[in-house]
């Protein structure tokens, strides 16, 4: 146990504070999306003073950029959904391609043809029930 | 080398400046709000002490600059301005804070906020692998001028010039500060009795 009254103890302690409250105290981050933030107080800010035509641009400004977030999200979440359906048929395509010749072992070739009809059944009931839901149709019945 | 450090920060905005003289104020905003906003966040946190309050105080903070801009005299740096400016609105918000909680008395509040740390360090709540979490649990117990200067400290990667140019103090106070807030911490360490304090506080992660 160091002592207070031991010099290099206390010399190594206060290397081993340093240390630990650098590790300790880290310096926070701004929130995200703060820039944006400023930039829009500060377009208001300067609106104060302004004609009603320059106050206009200012909004009609901040609203475009925020549109233009909002449009790159949307892009973005539909490259994932492609992505995600491509990455999703060639998978499925594999696994038929290991699964084939074990149905056809199993159940002969009847097998190979009822699989995929099943599975096209679900398919095409699944989006049906999907369309039925977004009609009016569903919404008049009781 | 912190004098340099300083000057070197005074020669950097020099650019802001002459944006300022060319009447082009956007655009010595819009860099001095890419210089400075994360400095002045941090300053307003270790005032704050609240990240979404100190993100108010920070945004206020700018748009005051923003507005005292075309106004800026070079009487003293651009860093030295900021900061006051930055201090001003975080004394302005902790007094309507205080208005709020009834407590207009700093002095109060202050004991009410180190004995509140102090008796929950001392009854042991905290599992004793928070080690980090107790470290900052004690430094937050500290005295206020303490604390603002090590948080600081740590935050601005231990250069006392930034330090004592943002809480606006002399750079002998500012090591005085921490000489005595790391000595209150280490004091403190030991009456908690963990054992050896220079192995706990290397388990500090």
């Amino acid at each position: 146990m160091n002592r207070p009254s031991d010099p290099q103890g206390d010399g190594e302690l206060e290397r081993a504070l340093d240390a630990a409250l650098a590790r300790a105290l880290v310096a926070p981050a701004l929130p995200a999306g703060f820039r944006q933030q400023l930039r829009a107080a500060v377009a208001r800010a300067a609106g104060a003073g302004a004609s009603r035509a320059q106050l206009r641009a200012a909004v009609e400004r901040e609203h475009a950029e925020q549109l233009a977030a909002l449009r790159s999200g949307y892009v973005r979440l539909r490259q994932r959904t492609l992505g995600t359906l491509v990455g999703a048929a060639f998978a499925a395509g594999l696994l038929l391609n290991f699964a084939l010749p074990w149905i056809r072992a199993h159940y002969g070739d009847s097998g190979v043809f009822a699989l995929p009809a099943i599975g096209a059944a679900i398919g095409v009931g699944l989006s049906l029930r999907a369309w039925w839901q977004r009609s009016s149709l569903a919404r008049l019945l009781p | 080398m912190q004098q340099s450090a300083l000057s070197e920060a005074g020669q950097r905005d020099l650019d802001i400046v002459e944006l300022l003289q060319g009447g082009r104020h956007e655009a010595a905003f819009e860099r001095l709000a890419e210089r400075y906003e994360r400095k002045v966040y941090r300053l307003c946190c270790s005032i704050m002490r609240d990240p979404d309050q100190a993100a108010d105080a920070t945004q206020e903070s700018l748009l005051r600059v923003w507005k005292a801009l075309p106004g800026y005299d070079q009487r003293a740096s651009i860093s030295t301005w900021i900061y006051t400016i930055t201090r001003n609105r975080c004394l302005t918000a902790l007094e309507r804070r205080r208005e709020h909680e009834s407590m207009s008395d700093p002095e109060i509040e202050q004991a009410a906020e180190a004995a509140g740390a102090a008796a929950s360090v001392g009854t042991g709540s905290h599992p004793a692998q928070d080690h980090s979490g107790l470290l900052r649990e004690l430094v937050d117990a500290l005295p206020v001028h303490y604390r603002r200067a090590l948080t600081l400290f740590y935050y601005e990667e231990r250069s006392v010039g930034e330090v004592a140019a943002m809480l606006g103090q002399p750079e002998g106070t500012i090591k005085t500060h921490l000489h005595r807030a790391r000595a209150l911490l280490l004091e403190r360490v030991r009456a908690l009795g963990l054992g050896d304090v220079k192995q706990w506080l290397e388990e500090a992660v």
